[in-house]
């Protein structure tokens, strides 16, 4: 196999097109769309962005009347309605920004997350006024409370959490401080409360970091390279085989597989090669990656590791194509393949813009997947989030270097 | 050494190789030959081990080999027709890389690298890549890369095709030192009569798909024993009296040449008058006629109607 892999690296190195192409093609991409789409990824409401339902429950008349009875108010004393504050608070410029909220029946909501039309449902819960009256003018109960359903668990579900979480914690105080400080001051809590102010500003999830736009696309763009990668490999293969040179290998009693092994293992440490040139690079010369811990690092060597390996499966298999198909098939197949898979898994176009449907099939493209790992990755650098993706991306090498073998063709049919 | 039975070989419904047997013995030199898609390197794909025939039998030895391609692999070195060597790599590159395949390494690879450079004639030119070669010596790297292992028996696909006289002069020269000197048993197909010729001493013809004649140069010329072949020249060219010649009962073939015809036909004693008098009628003047023995291009012609480039 060593002969194959430096026969490889030797004709890899010599095709300087190819070269100036694998490295010197994505530090351009990478820098002229770092610069020209600055803000794109970064942009925090943007990266948090989500449609969610509100589901109101509540019987708001009933406790406003059984509230004056209690207290033995007339109907015409009135003060401000917890629901049209927190509908209020939801709608206003600031929430807005990145959740976009619509009323809806319970069933409708409840279709429309199953079909992911919508990341979550904000239930308003029946009794949740007359909890929050109970609190603000009896200072009885534990206030109101909201219901929040998803899904899954994911960053934006979390941030629509904790924005809730703020929510009720300023409706509660207010009812606090009506009843410690009476008519006066609630009023004036009120007020804030009915103008939507501020109420704690941009959501941070704990131990996360926003994503910037160079990071961003120094690992799409790097990670889609890399998969090309595999296709200028069987390009070469289509040389091979126009050029009969592998007659002459199978004619010095190697066997095929030992010529598919030395195109992944080329293939494999080529994209190790281009892929820790393109990033170090890029990191050194824009600070993509500042102030990252070893841990950061090795923790995306191992993801790119097995996206290598992958690569490194798929060139083996783009040339069991090559002797299998015509060259023109051969070539088309793969550049669909590559550019589906590009697509969905979010090389060419951020993830975040594609239907959810979409991003869940990406998920199952290694570019797509080392993608979304990396991403987490780097938000939240938890050991944990690498295992599963580690997994798959080791089953879909394997998977297909198998079925290279499995294709390539046998003694006496090429 | 090593012989073919019977060996058939069908494309999609197009037999390329059709009850094909031959042999070859230990230090000969056998020349198989035949037009371009005569079933030549169909029949070299099938000996060599890469194509496996629907019928027949590949044995060396006595052993058949198609079970057992390694067996043949070990012995049998073969310079296909294409220049199968990267273009991207020098002709050095190339040699230790083939070699490499042949499980030679270190001094003696290296030995065997310069010892074949010399003996093609590129020593001085080895670190140059093959894509900046001539055709020529491209195909004496070619050819270099097929004796690394030191194989007893080499097959030559049309080694010579589209290249320079020097280089083919050296090929040629590298053909009669391995067979000669060195005593490997040699295959060499050509649609070039006249290397066969040369290089060697039993013939195998072969034209759609089967072999046609086999033996010595001599046995094969000896098909031809009882006809002379007439070069004519011509003033002018004359269809009627080419369609005239050819219905002369001893006339056999008639094929145009440049400034003339060439007639195969059975030895007779009026032969020569009968072809003036019918040139006279067809008022076509004879400027020359040179009588000589037949060719193997002759015998080719007789066989099959056609001559080997067309």
């Amino acid at each position: 196999m060593i002969p194959f892999f430096k026969k490889d690296l030797l004709v890899f190195w010599r095709d300087r097109k190819e070269l100036a192409v694998s490295l010197a093609a994505p530090l351009i991409l990478i820098t002229v769309l770092g610069f020209a789409l600055p803000g794109w990824i970064e942009n925090p409401a943007k990266s948090l962005e989500m449609k969610a339902a509100l589901v109101n429950l509540d019987n708001e008349a009933a406790a406003v009347q059984q509230v004056q009875g209690t207290l033995g108010l007339g109907s015409d004393e009135s003060w401000s309605s917890p629901v049209q504050a927190l509908i209020g608070l939801l709608q206003s410029e600031e929430a807005g920004s990145f959740v976009q909220i619509q009323e809806l029946s319970s069933e409708e909501a409840r279709r429309q997350l199953e079909e992911e039309r919508i990341e979550a449902i904000i239930t308003i819960p029946d009794g949740f006024t007359l909890a929050a009256l109970h609190k603000m003018l009896l200072n009885e109960g534990e206030g109101a409370a909201l219901q929040v359903t998803a899904r899954e668990a994911s960053l934006q579900v979390d941030a629509l959490k904790d924005l809730i979480g703020g929510l009720m914690h300023a409706i509660n105080f207010n009812a606090s401080l009506q009843h410690a400080g009476g008519a006066e001051m609630a009023a004036a809590a009120a007020m804030v409360l009915a103008e939507g102010g501020n109420f704690g500003g941009y959501e941070i999830i704990p131990g996360a970091q926003t994503v910037t736009s160079f990071q961003y696309f120094a690992l799409a763009i790097s990670i889609v390279f890399a998969l090309l990668l595999s296709t200028t490999i069987s390009t070469k293969a289509m040389a091979e085989k126009r050029e009969h040179t592998l007659q002459r290998i199978l004619l010095a009693g190697s066997r095929p597989v030992q010529y598919l092994a030395g195109k992944m293992s080329a293939a494999f440490c080529l994209s190790m090669l281009q892929l820790t040139i393109v990033l170090l690079v890029s990191h050194f010369a824009l600070g993509i990656f500042p102030g990252r811990s070893l841990q950061f690092w090795l923790g995306m060597s191992s993801v790119l590791l097995l996206l290598s390996l992958c690569v490194g499966a798929l060139a083996a298999l783009f040339t069991a194509l090559v002797f299998r198909l015509e060259d023109s098939v051969a070539s088309g197949l793969t550049f669909v393949i590559i550019l589906v898979a590009g697509t969905i898994g979010g090389s060419f176009a951020p993830i975040y813009v594609l239907p959810g449907w979409l991003k869940a099939a990406g998920e199952w493209t290694p570019n797509g997947l080392t993608l979304a790992v990396l991403l987490e990755w780097l938000q939240t650098e938890t050991s944990a989030s690498l295992t599963v993706p580690l997994i798959k991306l080791g089953v879909f090498a394997l998977a297909a270097a198998g079925l290279a073998i499995g294709l390539f063709p046998r003694r006496g049919r090429i | 050494m090593i012989e073919a039975l019977e060996l058939r070989k069908v494309f999609k419904g197009k037999t390329a190789v059709d009850d094909v047997s031959f042999y070859m013995d230990e230090g000969e030199s056998v020349g198989l030959l035949g037009p371009n898609g005569a079933g030549k390197s169909t029949t070299i794909s099938i000996i060599s081990s890469l194509l496996r025939p629907n019928a027949g039998d590949v044995r060396l030895n006595g052993t058949s080999v198609l079970g057992k391609p390694q067996l043949i692999r070990q012995v049998l070195g073969v310079v296909p027709q294409e220049i199968a060597l990267y273009q991207e790599l020098s002709a050095y590159e190339n040699l230790k890389f083939f070699g490499g395949l042949y499980r030679l390494g270190g001094k003696p690879l290296e030995l065997k690298i310069q010892e074949l450079l010399e003996m093609v004639g590129l020593r001085d030119r080895q670190k140059e890549l093959i894509k900046t070669y001539s055709g020529g010596m491209k195909r004496r790297i070619n050819i270099a890369a097929a004796l690394l292992h030191d194989p007893k028996i080499v097959i030559m696909d049309e080694p010579t095709v589209g290249i320079d006289p020097q280089s083919r002069n050296h090929i040629l020269e590298t053909v009669r030192l391995l067979n000669r000197d060195r005593g490997t048993t040699v295959l060499y197909t050509s649609h070039y009569i006249e290397e066969v010729e040369q290089l060697c001493s039993r013939i195998y013809i072969m034209d759609h798909g089967r072999i046609i004649a086999s033996g010595t140069k001599e046995e094969l010329r000896r098909i031809l024993s009882g006809e002379d072949t007439l070069i004519l020249q011509l003033d002018k060219p004359s269809k009627r009296l080419t369609e005239e010649l050819r219905a002369l009962p001893p006339i056999r073939q008639v094929e145009e040449t440049e400034s003339g015809l060439k007639l195969i036909a059975a030895k007779q004693s009026d032969l020569l008058s009968q072809v003036v008098q019918t040139a006279e009628r067809h008022q076509v003047q004879i400027t020359s006629i040179h009588v000589q023995t037949p060719s193997l291009e002759d015998v080719f012609l007789h066989l099959t109607g056609r001559t080997l480039r067309d």
